[in-house]
């Protein structure tokens, strides 16, 4: 709540000039908050006279009883923890950190598989739990009990989730039941002087960033985009505590039946995701080699990508065009099959870490900005790769 | 069936300015819009009703305004539309928007609650799923279709890794993703009702019902979508940014070879794994 | 129309007292259809000029801009049409009440060519401050002051007439090429009256004209400005400067910025063609966007609807202006709105059929050939055909396909055979040479044209007499391209010797020292230059003539010395090849013999006229017994404008 004192104004009108929402209006000599007041505190800050205060609610729980930053990973079945799950648990590790704190990684199931543990430890995360219970842990109405439950046990500081579809599914229903704060796809985090943590999103669009503080509620909770965070391994790994918490069944539990759920080919991944892009464009020429660009993704383990005229020819679903009208992607290795690299395409993949490339002309633009240039058919090159992985 | 959909109005981000003197967002004039992903949610429910009978209730959450919107929505086909408008509601964050819209919504009572999956300005997509929490019913996100099979609900879910479907028995909430619909509008004399927040616990609504609080903003550098050419740089510069596509050029040499030496040579490769910083 | 996909796009705009159906404008530019009967009888607006422009209104833009000169004096051509001339009445009446009907609005663009006139010998030419071009040698005389308001009479004249005639609005040209922009750029205008010398002193002349037109146009009216944002030249302003004019002018009451840029010294943003990349303008527009609150237009090679909507959705303009793409195709916003993406023809910035304007043609298109004839091969013109009748089509290179999908618009039951396994012939290769992948278009719109007609394309096949006679058609179409020749260089000839398309089909046989002879002055000779110099090759061109490339559009040409000078490449011109010694290839100078010896060199690549490949043509005529047609490289080799029109006119008489 901004509190205005009228014995204290003096009509400058400052107030209305520093509202960055366009919440203020002078009228008659004296500034009104209409209801779009995001009490942010600029005119406050503004006000020459003192008029205008943030009114400081007392605080109504003991901050102190909560410690411990959390990532709860949304995976299901996937062999290797999500990049995303990684580039959270480093960014937790960082804010810990700041606060002699610890980072644990929440997990559903009663088991974590060792190459998951290893990829947490290596983030530095201290403890795994696990929450066990439940017939299928895919459920999302089980999830949301569970993660609430441990909470309340537990009482970590702050907790985040990957900004992904489960993730943002995940996360309000959790925080609703907590009654707590929640903010969506942040782009930043930081923790002030007072120990808070900041979150910073992006709004209006874009044009905007907003930093958001839950200063009275515990715990602070934030989802977070994939490919914002940057993965950090730690050189020293010391090995994570594994905690098994037993989730209490409930009501809500087996609400829902999950008739189907089909993963989409591991070559059309979550492509924004991906360590590994392959992609292909118009020198394919033909739908039959688009497919077997998918079968080398999923030898290598690769994410499918595709430019708009491929999309166009119907040889790639709409999914995976990656450019200027599709997806961004930053992988740490982009290989481009028969791409001639218009900036339609290449304004989509231009952070890409590494580039190779494989076209057979050799003045197509892409080959001015790639590491390793091919020149050649790509359709055979593709070929010829799919004949010696599968001779290996 | 009782279908309520819940709208919000949203400025068409588009044309959301930012005076380029004092960095503040431009209130004046921007064109307000129905939220495109509620437009989609109100689709759902018509063609729902269609197939199963029942009524469309429209809810909305905001200021004068907004009865535009409401009032296109009976238009559309709506039975009923009801704005929630009051002062006191201002300044709420996702928590206190869910909580205000899920009981106004137990006043009207409904079978099926539908929403967008987000809006355009904030963003969140958190506001559908915490309705179903406070009504204590399963809430579906990021939603594709819906149909009614006997009396359960089938869910279409796609997310950016899997396609889903789940069933459920109602009552149930769906947050819709995008569709590409145009409806029809009808005149219509079907009025809208407006309730303030008498009947809300005033601790949970507005800003004091708001975990979450505003510290500060900032203009942020739109990510930009297209070359960008730096008046400053001199002219040789401007041109060859532009011929290059905004990109660096490296003078990579161009390998040739047979198609199976060439395959040799990129599975050669020291493959970056994501393993390595 | 809400929700749906290009709802922006198709969403109206306020301009003024005038409001756009979409946020599509067909942006002004000289067309070369205007009349020329002679001294004081030229400039004047023809039927062809017309229906040019309610072509495009038809097409389903929401906007139409019609380029004019303002003043006798202010002519680029002799057939730019003049804007304060009452004879024109008649024409833009017409004009204007035809794309009404079509829910379309039109301005005039009005212009004074200033120092930029297109004619080589040209008439006196002004300017603020006397200085020859820099484009060209020709010096110009400072105009004086009351020659100053005298053409501003003629601005006011032009605007009160247009007006009374339907126009709905005004576009002043402060752009790439005319008078006003010579005022407000520092180094154009020096000055030493109030006209010159400060920033608000070289302002002061447009805005002065503006002035006048608002006062006689009144309130309302649109006046829009087409701004070159960027001069792109070592002398000139850049974009800061161009939002300084843009905020000056918004003061002024103009209603609405159109972005542009370059300028007659750097054709290449101004007229952008395949070397510059698509949408690249979008920044100058966005940039405006944040300078100015009155709507904004982008341009710059957006040549796609998608693409168009997201620049809209991203705020980076309020209006997008495509002129070429819809000299292409005047139907892309309908099709655009009726869903039908691949319907639309796009623009290949090959500035060719365009570029043209120059010439007695007037402005036409590559690969569209009703731009400039819109009478008689326009929208609505193609008839069906009196009797269907079975067609056989051999070839399916650009003119196959071209005068198949004609054919088949117009009801024939055609059936096309190609030898190898894919369509398109030789822009296969056209499309292989650097930077020119866009080429590709042509043949690809052609063949989902044929594939969502149902005609089938019957791959590997060589149609032979025998093949003929089977089918037993009505009519035969004969496009059976060309084959490359290559003079005999005698037994002593010790390199690689090659044809620009075995050239490009084997890569691996060009070596690292090419020397290729231009003997044809097209894409054929600079274009595999460039590709063997992508190659790594060191690269020397030579030609007979006093420059390579002769027939290849001028501003790509510039680009392809560009890029053949950079990778190091050597001309040699004004020279014949005299002979080929082991790895030695000599040249003489065709003025003083003096000899130019080439050593070491591995690979030789001459590109020479191509022949005709019509003995099926010839064979089927002389027996007779079906209607037999030749068409394209196999009638003469020839290029895309030529072919592609030849086949329109073969598909609309059979």
């Amino acid at each position: 709540m901004i509190r205005f004192d009228k014995e204290k104004c003096i009509s400058c009108g400052k107030c209305e000039k520093a509202c960055p929402f366009g919440s203020i209006q002078m009228t008659e000599h004296y500034p009104v908050l209409d209801a779009s007041c995001k009490e942010c505190g600029q005119c406050v800050k503004a006000c020459p006279a003192g008029a205008l205060n943030v009114e400081k609610k007392e605080s109504t729980i003991d901050k102190t009883k909560y410690q411990g930053f959390w990532v709860v990973g949304v995976e299901r079945e996937e062999s290797q923890l999500k990049k995303v799950t990684l580039e959270l648990l480093s960014e937790a590790r960082r804010l810990a950190d700041r606060k002699n704190s610890t980072v644990t990684l929440i997990v559903f199931g009663d088991f974590i598989p060792s190459a998951w543990k290893e990829a947490a430890e290596r983030t530095g995360c201290d403890k795994i739990i696990l929450l066990a219970g439940g017939k299928n842990t895919a459920d999302m109405d089980f999830r949301v009990g569970a993660v609430v439950q441990a909470v309340r046990a537990e009482k970590p500081e702050v907790v985040l989730f990957p900004a992904t579809a489960d993730g943002r599914d995940l996360a309000p229903k959790a925080a609703c039941r907590l009654q707590t704060g929640l903010t969506a796809d942040c782009t930043g985090l930081d923790i002030n002087e007072e120990g808070n943590l900041v979150q910073i999103r992006p709004t209006y669009g874009g044009s905007i960033m907003a930093s958001i503080l839950t200063p009275e509620h515990r715990p602070q909770m934030a989802t977070i985009r994939p490919n914002v965070m940057k993965i950090k391994w730690k050189e020293e790994v010391k090995p994570a505590e594994t905690e098994l918490f037993q989730v209490k069944p409930e009501n809500s539990f087996g609400r829902v039946i999950i008739e189907v759920i089909q993963e989409m080919e591991s070559a059309f991944g979550n492509l924004e995701e991906a360590a590994i892009v392959i992609a292909g464009g118009y020198g394919l020429k033909n739908g039959e080699n688009f497919r077997k660009m998918y079968k080398l993704c999923e030898k290598l383990h690769a994410s499918a990508g595709a430019t708009r005229k491929a999309v166009d020819e119907g040889w790639a679903p709409a999914e995976i065009q990656i450019g200027q009208t599709g997806k961004t992607v930053a992988p740490d290795l982009y290989i481009a099959f028969g791409i001639s690299g218009a900036l339609q395409h290449t304004l989509g993949m231009s952070r890409a870490k590494r580039v190779i490339a494989v076209n057979n002309d050799p003045g197509a633009p892409i080959f001015g900005i790639c590491d390793t240039a091919i020149l050649g058919d790509a359709g055979e090159v593709l070929s010829a790769m799919l004949e010696q992985i599968e001779e290996k | 069936m009782r279908i309520v959909v819940c709208i919000k109005q949203v400025p068409d981000t588009a044309e959301v300015k930012i005076d380029p003197e004092t960095n503040n967002l431009v209130r004046q004039g921007i064109p307000s819009i129905m939220n495109p992903f509620d437009y989609t949610a109100l689709a759902e429910a018509l063609r729902l009703k269609r197939e199963n009978g029942g009524t469309i209730t429209v809810i909305s959450m905001g200021p004068e305004q907004v009865k535009k919107e409401l009032k296109m929505c009976l238009k559309m086909g709506a039975d009923r539309a009801v704005l929630l408008s009051d002062r006191k509601l201002g300044g709420a964050d996702t928590l206190a928007t869910g909580y205000a819209l899920a009981e106004a919504i137990k006043k009207i009572g409904g079978d099926l609650i539908l929403c967008g999956n987000e809006a355009i300005d904030g963003c969140t997509g958190q506001v559908g799923p915490m309705i179903g929490e406070y009504l204590n019913i399963p809430a579906f996100t990021y939603v594709t279709g819906l149909q009614m099979d006997k009396n359960r609900l089938k869910i279409s879910r796609k997310t950016e890794c899997s396609q889903e479907v789940y069933t459920c028995s109602l009552p149930a909430a769906a947050c819709m993703l995008k569709g590409g619909e145009e409806l029809k509008e009808q005149e219509t004399d079907r009025e809208i009702e407006v309730w303030n927040a008498d009947f809300l616990d005033p601790g949970r609504i507005g800003s004091a019902g708001s975990p979450t609080k505003v510290a500060g903003i900032s203009v942020s550098e739109r990510e930009k979508n297209f070359l960008y050419v730096d008046y400053r740089w001199d002219l040789e510069t401007r041109m060859e940014y532009i011929f290059n596509g905004g990109l660096s050029v490296k003078e990579t040499k161009i390998q040739r070879g047979s198609a199976r030496t060439l395959a040799a040579k990129i599975l050669g490769e020291g493959w970056v794994k994501y393993d390595q910083v | 129309m809400q929700n749906g996909p290009l709802s922006r796009l198709f969403s109206p705009i306020q301009l003024g007292n005038v409001t756009l159906k979409n946020r599509i404008i067909f942006l002004a530019h000289w067309t070369n259809y205007g009349n020329n009967h002679g001294y004081k009888e030229d400039g004047l607006a023809s039927e062809r000029l017309a229906m040019h422009y309610i072509e495009r209104a038809k097409g389903g833009a929401g906007l139409v801009c019609v380029t004019q000169s303002v003043s006798p004096t202010g002519q680029m051509g002799r057939t730019m049409v003049q804007a304060h001339d009452e004879r024109n009445e008649k024409v833009f009446r017409y004009m204007c009440e035809e794309i009404h009907k079509y829910g379309a609005k039109v301005f005039g663009q009005f212009n004074h060519c200033g120092h930029t006139s297109c004619m080589q010998r040209p008439p006196l030419l002004y300017a603020p401050t006397q200085m020859p071009g820099p484009h060209c040698y020709v010096n110009t005389k400072e105009l004086e002051i009351d020659e100053m308001e005298e053409i501003k009479s003629y601005y006011v004249k032009a605007a009160v007439y247009e007006k009374e005639w339907g126009f709905d609005g005004v576009e002043l040209k402060i752009a790439h090429d005319g008078l006003l922009r010579t005022f407000i750029s520092p180094y154009l205008n020096r000055r030493t009256d109030q006209y010159g010398g400060s920033f608000e002193n070289r302002m002061r002349y447009p805005l002065e004209i503006i002035g006048a037109i608002r006062e006689a146009v009144g309130d309302g009216y649109p006046i829009g400005v087409r701004l070159c944002m960027d001069e792109f030249t070592e002398w000139g302003y850049s974009w800061d400067y161009g939002i300084r004019v843009a905020k000056e002018l918004e003061k002024a009451g103009v209603t609405y910025i159109n972005s542009d840029a370059g300028c007659f010294s750097n054709y290449n943003f101004e007229i952008p063609n395949n070397y510059i990349p698509m949408g690249f303008g979008v920044y100058m527009a966005a940039e405006l966007k944040k300078a100015v609150r009155i709507p904004v237009a982008a341009f710059g090679r957006i040549n796609d609807p998608v693409q168009a909507e997201m620049i809209l959705e991203e705020g980076s303009a309020d209006m997008i202006g495509m002129c070429r793409q819809l000299i292409c195709d005047p139907e892309t916003p309908n099709k655009a709105r009726e869903g039908r993406l691949d319907d639309i023809r796009h623009c290949v910035a090959c500035s060719e059929g365009c570029g043209m304007v120059t010439q007695q043609e007037g402005v036409v298109c590559v690969h569209n050939p009703a731009a400039g004839r819109e009478k008689r091969l326009g929208i609505g013109t193609l008839e069906k055909a009196g009797r269907r009748k079975k067609i056989m089509v051999v070839g399916a290179g650009i003119a196959g396909l071209k005068t198949a999908e004609i054919a088949a618009r117009r009801g024939h039951e055609v059936k096309v055979y190609e030898k190898t396994s894919q369509a398109g012939g030789q822009m296969l290769l056209a499309e292989k040479i650097p930077m020119r992948a866009e080429m590709g278009e042509v043949y690809r719109y052609l063949r989902v044209q044929l594939q969502n007609m149902g005609v089938p394309i019957f791959y590997n096949c060589r149609a032979d007499e025998e093949k003929v006679r089977q089918e037993s058609p009505d009519a035969v179409v004969i496009a059976t391209g060309s084959r490359p020749v290559l003079p005999d260089l005698g037994k002593d000839c010790g390199l690689t010797l090659l044809d620009p398309r075995s050239a490009m089909e084997h890569p691996e046989r060009i070596g690292e020292k090419v020397v290729v002879i231009d003997r044809i002055g097209y894409w054929q000779a600079l274009g595999v230059a460039d590709y063997a110099a992508c190659l790594g090759a060191s690269v020397s061109v030579a030609t007979e003539r006093l420059f390579a490339g002769v027939d290849i559009e001028e501003t790509c040409r510039e680009n392809l010395n560009r890029r053949l000078y950079r990778k190091g490449a050597e001309f040699y011109t004004s020279c014949r090849l005299k002979e080929v010694i082991s790895d030695t290839v000599v040249f003489e100078s065709i003025f003083n013999h003096k000899e130019i010896r080439l050593e070491h060199v591995d690979t030789l690549i001459i590109a020479q006229e191509s022949r005709s490949e019509n003995q099926l043509y010839r064979l089927l005529k002389q027996k007779g017994g079906y209607e037999t047609y030749c068409v394209g490289d196999a009638a003469a080799p020839g290029t895309v404008l030529r072919i592609i029109f030849e086949a329109e006119e073969l598909g609309r008489k059979l």
